[in-house]
């Protein structure tokens, strides 16, 4: 530390892979529901930009908290070698059981680099998309997401209210919004007794909202 | 209504009370219940009974405000 404040040094990695969103624990129909076209068998890539921060005291002879070189060599060795141009769901043994979304491969790079001696890891952050990106930090575990598209809205009428329109889109599954709700809240979404919260929540939304599909013809 | 409707003489109120229902509140999309009471003057025609609770939850199953 440096008088009091906290200094924290951030580098940015990439690295290209190819995953699939499958999850062991979910139906072949679920799994198509929940992840849409990212369950696609054969896979597709992404350019990864990992960002990690680390912090501690800066160094009054070198001016530095660590030596980038070894943060350099340490990421190198521990992600960008086991993940660059691999199949992370093949090649990669934590995502033989864990699905490689964005947060599960953000958890998994904040595991292999806590270990970092030259000085604290302070934060990891994955960025899958311009529009998906994941961050891990001490403990806590957030995600944060913008959307790339907005729903478009209907021009179908039941009454005075909108049609239902069933959404297969992965990023707008009620159960997919759910786990992150569940995330932001600071629960873990694969705890056991939460991993099926999402699917049971969007059931019971959507028996409690079904009144928006009946109408004076059909009640 | 599917037809459940029923030619009739009087012209009496029709009321049918204690219906129950759980609903979600649209500003919090928190759960609420109570009972509620539906009565009308027929004209000619009254509906079936059954039909009367249905509605009641037809309208509980989409987002409600509690005091309306």
């Amino acid at each position: 530390m440096s008088g009091g404040l906290k200094i924290e040094l951030g580098r940015r990695y990439r690295f290209s892979a190819s995953h699939r969103l499958h999850s062991a624990k979910l139906s072949e129909e679920e799994n198509r529901r929940v992840y849409g076209k990212c369950n696609n068998p054969h896979g597709h890539g992404h350019n990864y930009v990992v960002e990690v921060s680390v912090s501690g005291a800066v160094d009054p002879a070198t001016g530095m908290i660590a030596n980038l070189a070894d943060l350099d060599s340490f990421v190198e060795r521990e992600v960008i070698e086991p993940f660059d141009h691999k199949s992370l769901n093949e090649d990669v043994a934590a995502f033989r059981e864990n699905v490689p979304t964005t947060e599960n491969v953000c958890k998994e790079i904040f595991a292999r680099l806590k270990h970092f001696r030259m000085a604290k890891l302070e934060r990891v952050r994955v960025e899958e998309t311009a529009t998906t990106r994941s961050n891990m930090q001490g403990k806590n575990f957030r995600i944060a997401w913008r959307y790339g598209k907005r729903r478009k809205p209907s021009d179908q009428t039941n009454g005075d209210f909108p049609e239902r329109t069933e959404n297969r889109d992965a990023k707008e599954s009620v159960a997919d919004l759910m786990r992150k709700v569940i995330a932001l809240i600071g629960e873990d979404p694969e705890r056991e007794g939460l991993r099926k919260t999402p699917e049971r929540f969007e059931k019971a939304l959507k028996f409690l909202t079904s009144g928006y599909n009946q109408n004076l013809d059909n009640v | 209504m599917n037809g459940a409707t029923f030619s009739v003489h009087y012209d009496e109120m029709v009321v049918v009370k204690d219906i129950e229902f759980f609903s979600l509140c649209e500003h919090h999309l928190l759960p609420f219940f109570g009972k509620a009471h539906v009565a009308y003057l027929p004209s000619k025609r009254v509906l079936g009974l059954s039909k009367i609770a249905r509605l009641v939850n037809m309208y509980a199953r989409r987002l409600q405000i509690q005091n309306a």
